[in-house]
């Protein structure tokens, strides 16, 4: 019955993303494998299989002939303008009869939209088993720069692929999407993606609700995420040899842990200033072992990659002249790209366009994002999204002690009810008060009175038994009804409030702001009503069981016993803490030791009596769970 | 479900009734994918940690092979060879097993090809695991990285 999806694909040189609208919101959509990325590869293998993905990745060094990476570069080209790519390749690109440029794999021609169409199959039944239905429809992104020709190549590609292209968007425009920037009439957005592989830069200016025009691009499509990687490992090389003697760049194992505990390096560098390299038994010469343990700062991997850095200047510089815009008149600044998270790449993004980047949407994952938005606008989806109201404060009623407790903790999706039953604090309490709270801090006088009315009419029970139960219901229109009903007698009483909206953003913040910073102190009080209503549950518990023992009981033990529950209620008058929990501790002592007697006694007395006696030895049990679990009401 | 709509509905009655519908597989879609996502994280939950000490567990072998050659105390190494063994029992008990590969057909679902030697082996025979791939509860966590042969006359 759901609307049929339209999802997002960045169908990339290096990796490709896909995503999808869920309830609203997007969801990147993940492999088979596990992963959040699909490198784009095909592989052909000698017995005519044919594998995708990260499989296909790793089986390359054994087929490098058919085994086939960055097809973007040659979608919709003719083999004339690509001829100079072939050669950095190790599988073979041919002419094809019309003169573009085809692939030669798994011995046989493959156009490159067919390659592409493979990625996106699998792209599309991983997005099948993620959704449990059948994806039919896709929008899928291409650099600003491509030509209608190789924008035809993208939608052929998903048409092979089975998937019906509703629409091809520009990256730059994706990525401004997935920030909610198209809504920006009238302004220019630059987006600075920075990839593994390339560096491409994009002025867009909206011009229209939802409507992106590319001013300009430029770029460097040999500038990469790769290249700092290598810069990082050449250093590494480097001081070790100037430090052991020992060259590792001849070590193909040495060379695959230099490579993952570089990336690892430049990755934890974006968020802390130092970092340290550490391989162990790296490798060995006739000395014996060698480990490799160096430090790696922030400052030092800048240097490292300095020229790198200062290369995607000149085109950015370019990319302003060709829109005829300063860099002033640049709004806003959207990052592309995983290495975007470099503070330094961040830096020199501000500094060109004199505008602090957003952030948030995790880059690698941008793209995909802004596609499924366009999918989920396409669709239907977004437009006919009904906007759940959430509360904004917690809501819950005071209990023993003075505590609030929660019934709807805040950023609850409205509508919603929620029930919860409580009991009475006292013997023969024949009424309760229920007073509606609002507000995130522990105790209830710290909180907003919203209400507060009393259910009478309970019938005089011991504490604990009767069960009155809380309902508390908020609308769609955030009216909150708060009822009360004894479910023994079946009386109900309720309450309905309506000024909850009464209070003010400000306000709500003020509050938030509030319970936090009093967090600790709140958790405090809370504890020492915790231990009182858990000490006053005892002291009752312990008069229970001496008055139900009767006899059974020596006269000095029930002395005893009293000493202890007197002493117990003293401290309850004091406010100390810890004198209350010491002496809860000794008549929790001696009340063991009076069972146990109780117990010891059985084998004499006659089996209804140990039955009786049994029972009694699991309310005491009972008793406890309820002081604990169950919070009590004050009278 | 459209056929079950009766014909003297408003079309606005329909709408909501839709939209209702919509809802409601919506959150019935969403849970049984939450359920079986949860499942994935309660087994899958480890696989971060288990990852990350992967590269410890190779330290323990490339110590023990870097004693070959009688370079440190006989007793010594065995205490080593005793905490690896200790490591890989923990790691076993948290459903972690090696892929053990060597001599067998090289499988990209499980290795990963580091690099070719010519061998008189069938062509793509794991010659030499370079770091032992490791699975999680049937999963691969890390392929096994190996060196595979490549057929002599092939040059």
């Amino acid at each position: 019955m759901a609307k049929e999806k339209i999802i997002g694909i960045d169908l990339g040189t290096t990796n490709s993303c896909s995503a999808v609208i869920v309830g609203g919101e997007p969801v990147v959509i993940p492999s088979s494998e596990g992963e959040r990325v699909t490198p784009s590869v095909v592989a052909f293998g000698k017995d005519g299989s044919r594998t995708v993905g990260r499989v296909a990745k790793r089986q390359a060094v054994s087929n490098p002939e058919s085994t086939i990476f960055s097809i973007k570069r040659f979608m919709g080209r003719r083999f004339e303008e690509v001829e100079e790519e072939t050669k950095h390749i190790p599988y073979k690109v041919e002419k094809g009869s019309k003169g573009e440029a085809v692939v030669r794999a798994g011995g046989k021609t493959c156009s490159p939209p067919e390659i592409s169409a493979m990625i996106l199959q699998k792209i599309k039944s991983d997005a099948e088993a993620y959704l449990g239905e059948p994806v039919k429809k896709a929008v899928i992104t291409v650099p600003a720069y491509f030509n209608d020709s190789q924008r035809q190549a993208t939608k052929d590609a998903g048409t092979i692929a089975g998937l019906e292209v509703v629409r091809i968007i520009n990256e730059p425009t994706a990525a401004s999407l997935a920030y909610g920037l198209e809504k920006k009439r009238d302004e220019h957005i630059a987006v600075f993606d920075f990839g593994g592989g390339t560096f491409d830069i994009s002025i867009l200016e909206v011009w229209e609700e939802g409507g992106c025009k590319v001013l300009s691009t430029n770029g460097d499509t040999h500038l990469g995420g790769d290249d700092i990687d290598s810069q990082i490992i050449k250093w590494i090389v480097d001081e070790f040899k100037k430090d052991q003697g020992v060259d590792l760049s001849s070590d193909r194992m040495a060379l695959q842990r230099l490579k993952e505990a570089s990336e690892k390096a430049k990755c934890e560098l974006s968020t802390t200033i130092e970092t340290e390299i550490n391989l162990p038994f790296i490798t060995a010469d006739q000395s014996g072992p060698k480990h490799l343990l160096m430090k790696l700062t922030r400052s030092k991997l800048e240097q490292m990659v300095d020229d790198l850095i200062d290369r995607v200047k000149p085109p950015c510089e370019t990319a302003l002249s060709d829109a005829k815009l300063s860099a002033q008149k640049i709004n806003e600044v959207v990052l592309v790209g995983g290495q975007t998270r470099m503070p330094r790449l961040q830096e020199m993004a501000k500094e060109l366009f004199e505008r602090e980047p957003h952030k948030g949407v995790n880059p690698d994952e941008v793209v995909a994002v802004g596609a499924a938005i366009q999918g989920g606008v396409l669709a239907g989806e977004i437009k006919e999204l009904v906007l759940l109201d959430v509360t904004p404060l917690s809501l819950g009623i005071e209990t023993l002690g003075g505590v609030m407790t929660t019934l709807i903790p805040r950023n609850t999706t409205i509508p919603t009810s929620k029930s919860e039953t409580f009991t009475t604090a006292a013997d023969g309490q024949t009424s309760v008060e229920v007073h509606v709270l609002q507000g995130e801090r522990s105790m209830a006088s710290d909180n907003r009175t919203l209400g507060r009315f009393h259910l009478v009419g309970i019938p005089p029970a011991p504490r604990g038994i009767p069960q009155v139960e809380v309902n508390f219901d908020i609308d769609r229109n955030g009216i909150i009804n708060v009822s009360a009903k004894d479910r023994g007698t079946n009386k109900e009483q309720k309450i309905t409030i309506t000024a909850s909206s009464g209070l003010s953003k400000e306000e709500v913040e003020k509050m938030r702001k509030e319970a936090q910073s009093h967090e600790t102190e709140d958790k405090k009080r809370r504890e020492e009503v915790e231990v009182r209503n858990q000490a006053d549950g005892m002291a009752y518990t312990a008069e229970k069981t001496i008055k139900d023992a009767g006899d059974k009981i020596g006269a000095d033990e029930k002395a005893k016993i009293e000493k202890g529950i007197k002493s117990l209620r003293d401290s309850l008058g004091g406010t100390d803490g810890e004198a209350i929990k010491k002496s809860m501790e000794s008549l929790q002592k001696d009340l063991f030791e009076i069972s146990s007697k109780l117990y010891k006694s059985e084998p004499q007395e006659e089996k209804k009596d140990k039955e009786k006696e049994k029972d009694k030895g699991k309310t005491i049990d009972a008793d406890f769970e309820v002081n604990d679990e169950k919070k009590k009401k004050k009278k | 479900m459209k056929k079950k709509q009766k014909k003297h509905d408003s079309g606005e009655v329909n709408e909501m009734k839709d939209k209702y519908l919509r809802a409601l597989a919506d959150l019935d879609n969403m849970k049984k994918r939450s359920a079986i996502e949860r499942e994935e994280i309660i087994r899958f939950a480890n696989e971060t940690l288990i990852a990350a000490l992967l590269p410890i567990f190779d330290s323990f072998d490339r110590a023990l092979k870097s004693f070959e050659g009688g370079r440190a105390d006989e007793e010594v190494i065995k205490g080593i060879a005793l905490i690896k063994k200790q490591f890989e029992d923990a790691l076993a008990r948290a459903g972690v097993s090696r892929i053990e590969c060597l001599g067998s057909k090289f499988d990209p679902h499980l290795h990963e090809a580091v690099m070719r030697r010519k061998s008189d082996k069938e062509e793509d025979t794991v010659l030499e695991i370079m770091q032992s791939g490791y699975a999680l509860h049937g999963k691969v966590i890390r392929p096994a990285m190996v060196i595979i042969s490549e057929k002599e006359e092939k040059q």
